[in-house]
C-alpha cells in the first residue's frame, strides 16, 4: 500500500511535507518549467513588506564551502503590488501558499498581515524575524524573546490565518524564543533561517559582499539546523517546520525523525532544480522500506536512548 | 528552459587557462540564441555547491553539438576542464535575454567587442549575423596578454577581420580594446556595437557608444547563483532606478539601460 504523506497542520491539508522555501522559489512560477507547483506540499513566497525595497547592493551571492552566502536584503515590489499581480496567481496553484512577511517595525508586519488577511489565495504567513541581511527589523525581532514575543502578539491580532513564525540561528537560546512565541499566538515555527556569516577576498583585502555580512545556507548548515529543530520541537508543542541545507531525501528524513512536521528546501533547488520531488519520493520509498503507513509515523521519532 | 544531461564530445585548449568544450545538447543547440547561457554542474556533490555560468559560444541545430568556453579561474572550472570525453553533465538551459540580431544596423557594418573570457557569447552572435546575411561584421578582442585572447581563435570568426588589443602588448596593440574601438568609431560607418566583458570594460564600451551615437547591446558577467529568477542574487542596478535580474532580465541590456 501506498504510505500517506499528507498532513493535516494548523488547519491547512498538505499533500506531502515538502515545501520550497522562502527567497529561493521566487513567487512560485520560475520553477514551472521543470513541474508544476501543484505536486509540492506547498511553498513560500518571497519575502513581502510593506513598501518596494530594491534591496542591498551587489554582489549580493558568493559561494563557500558546501553553501552559498546571500545578502539579497529583502528585494521585493511591495505590498500593493504583491496584492495586484501576485496574489491572483497564487489563486490559480493547486499547492498551499504560505506568504513570508518582514518589515522594519511591528506597525508593518501588521499592516501585512492585515492586508492580506482578506486574500483566500494566502493561506497562512510565515512571518520573518531572522533575516540578517537588513539594518532594521528582520533579525532584530527574532533574536530574543523580549523582542519576538509582542511582535507576534501584535500580527495575532490582525489575522485569523495560520502564523508561522521563521526563527533565526543566531541566537543562545532557541527552545526559549520558540516557546515564547508559542505563548504569544504562533500556530508553528520554521527553523532555520541563514546563519550570519562573511567572506573575505584576501587578495584586495574587501568583504566578497557589498553589505559585508551574508546569510549562510546549504548542506554546510544542516547539522546546526537538524540540532536547533530537534531542541524546537521538544519545546513546543506546535507544529515545527525544518530547513537548512536539505540537498536529498536522506536529508529531509533527518528534520522529520528529529521533529519537525513538514521541511522546506531551499538553496538546493538552484543546483537540483528537481529536489522537491527527489525528496518526496525518496521519502515515500524510506516509508515504504520500512513498513510506516504515514509520515506521521516517522515524526519525532527519534531515539536519543537504547530501548 | 530544461536540464538536460550532455554529454562531453572534446575539450580542447584554447591557451594556457582557457578550454573550448564541445557538448552533445539536442535541446540546447536547438533553442539557444546568442547571449543566452546555460548553468552547469560541475560536481556530483556539495564542493563546489553551484553550477556554474557559461555564455552559449557554439549551438548547432544539425548536429546538436554545443560550445562553451571555458576560463579556469577557481575549483568549479578546474573540475570541468578537467573532465573526459565520454562524461555526462548536467546543464540548465537556455538560459536569460540574447542580443537583438535585427536592431539598428540595416545594411551598415557592425562591430563585436570582447574582452577575454568575455568572448564567448560573441562567438556565437558573430556566427548567427553572418548566417542572417550581415556581411560586414568587425571584431575587437581585448585581454591582459596573448594567453587570454586566444579564445577568439574559433571558427566561427574564421575569414572575420580580427583586431588583437592586449594589456602587456603581447599581441596586437598594447592596451586596452577600447583603443582599437575608439580608433573603429571615428570611422563613424557602424549602426551596432556589441560588447561582453568585465564591467569596468563594459563601462568604458558605454561611454564611447554614447559619445559616438552608436547603439550598443552589453552582455554583464554577474556572478548568478540560481541563472533562474528565483534568488535576485544577480541584481543589475537600471538607470531608471530599477534593480532587475542579470539572469532573467538580461543578461543582454541596451547599455544606455544600465547605472553604470
Amino acid at each position: 500500500m501506498k504510505p500517506d504523506l499528507s498532513q493535516r497542520l494548523f488547519g491547512l491539508e498538505f499533500r506531502n511535507p515538502v515545501l520550497a522555501a522562502s527567497g529561493t522559489f521566487g513567487n512560485g512560477e520560475e520553477f514551472t518549467d521543470f513541474y508544476d507547483v501543484s505536486r509540492l506540499g506547498g511553498f513560500v513566497t518571497k519575502a513581502v513588506t510593506p513598501e518596494r525595497r530594491t534591496g542591498n547592493p551587489s554582489p549580493r551571492i558568493i559561494e563557500t564551502p558546501s553553501g552559498m552566502l546571500n545578502a539579497i536584503g529583502l528585494q521585493n515590489e511591495g505590498l500593493d503590488s504583491f496584492v495586484r499581480t501576485v496574489v491572483p496567481r497564487l489563486a490559480g496553484m493547486d499547492t498551499v501558499a504560505l506568504v513570508n512577511v518582514a518589515g522594519r517595525t511591528v506597525d508593518d508586519y501588521v499592516r501585512v498581515c492585515a492586508e492580506l488577511d482578506a486574500h483566500a489565495p494566502v493561506r497562512a504567513f510565515e512571518i520573518n524575524i531572522s533575516c540578517p541581511n537588513v539594518k532594521e527589523g528582520g533579525v532584530a525581532f527574532g533574536s530574543c524573546s523580549s523582542s519576538a514575543a509582542p511582535l507576534v502578539a501584535a500580527v495575532r491580532k490582525a489575522t485569523s490565518k495560520p502564523l508561522v513564525i521563521k526563527l533565526s540561528p543566531n541566537v543562545s537560546d532557541i527552545a526559549g524564543i520558540a516557546r515564547a512565541v508559542e505563548e504569544s499566538g504562533a500556530d508553528g515555527v520554521s527553523l532555520i533561517n541563514t546563519l550570519t556569516g562573511m567572506v573575505v577576498d584576501v587578495e584586495r583585502r574587501r568583504p566578497m559582499l557589498a553589505n559585508v555580512t551574508g546569510g549562510l545556507s546549504g548542506p554546510a548548515v544542516r547539522p546546526v539546523a537538524v540540532r536547533m529543530v530537534w531542541q524546537a520541537a521538544r519545546a513546543v508543542s506546535i507544529p515545527v517546520i525544518g530547513l537548512g541545507g536539505i540537498f536529498s531525501a536522506r536529508d529531509a528524513l533527518e528534520f522529520l525523525i528529529a521533529g519537525a512536521s513538514l521541511i522546506q528546501v531551499g538553496c538546493g533547488m538552484f543546483v537540483k532544480p528537481r529536489l522537491p520531488l527527489e525528496v518526496i519520493e525518496g521519502i515515500d520509498e524510506y516509508l515504504c522500506r520500512h513498513g510506516f503507513g504515514s509520515v506521521s509515523d516517522i515524526i519525532g521519532s527519534l531515539r536519543v536512548t537504547e530501548d | 528552459m530544461r536540464e538536460y544531461e550532455a554529454g562531453i564530445i572534446r575539450i580542447e585548449p584554447r591557451g594556457p587557462s582557457a578550454y573550448a568544450i564541445d557538448l552533445e545538447c539536442r535541446g540546447l543547440a536547438d533553442d539557444a540564441v546568442p547571449g543566452q547561457f546555460t548553468q552547469v554542474r560541475v560536481s556530483d556533490g556539495t564542493d563546489p555547491f553551484l553550477r556554474r555560468t557559461f555564455s552559449i559560444s557554439g549551438a548547432d541545430p544539425e548536429s546538436g553539438v554545443v560550445r562553451l568556453m571555458v576560463d579556469v579561474v577557481g575549483p568549479g572550472t578546474r573540475l570541468l576542464c578537467g573532465m573526459r570525453p565520454g562524461m555526462a553533465i548536467s546543464c540548465i538551459g537556455p538560459l536569460g535575454r540574447g542580443f537583438d540580431l535585427a536592431a539598428g544596423h540595416d545594411s551598415r557594418a557592425c562591430l563585436l567587442v570582447a574582452g577575454g573570457v568575455g568572448v564567448a557569447p560573441l562567438l556565437l552572435l558573430a556566427a548567427r549575423l553572418r548566417a542572417k546575411g550581415d556581411r560586414d561584421i568587425h571584431f575587437l578582442m581585448g585581454g591582459r596578454s596573448s594567453d587570454h585572447v586566444s579564445m577568439a581563435e574559433d571558427p566561427a570568426l574564421d575569414g572575420l577581420s580580427v583586431v588583437y588589443a592586449t594589456e602587456d602588448g603581447s599581441r596586437g596593440e598594447r592596451g586596452y580594446v577600447t583603443i582599437p574601438l575608439e580608433s573603429s568609431l571615428r570611422e563613424g560607418r557602424f549602426g551596432m556595437l556589441y560588447a561582453c566583458g568585465p564591467h569596468p570594460m563594459l563601462k568604458a564600451v558605454a561611454g564611447m557608444a554614447r559619445a559616438f551615437r552608436v547603439p550598443c547591446q552589453v552582455s554583464l558577467e554577474e556572478r548568478m547563483a540560481c541563472g533562474i529568477g528565483a534568488c535576485l542574487g544577480c541584481a543589475v542596478k537600471l538607470a531608471n532606478g530599477r534593480v532587475v535580474r542579470a539572469c532573467s532580465e538580461g543578461p543582454v541590456f541596451d547599455a544606455e539601460e544600465i547605472a553604470w
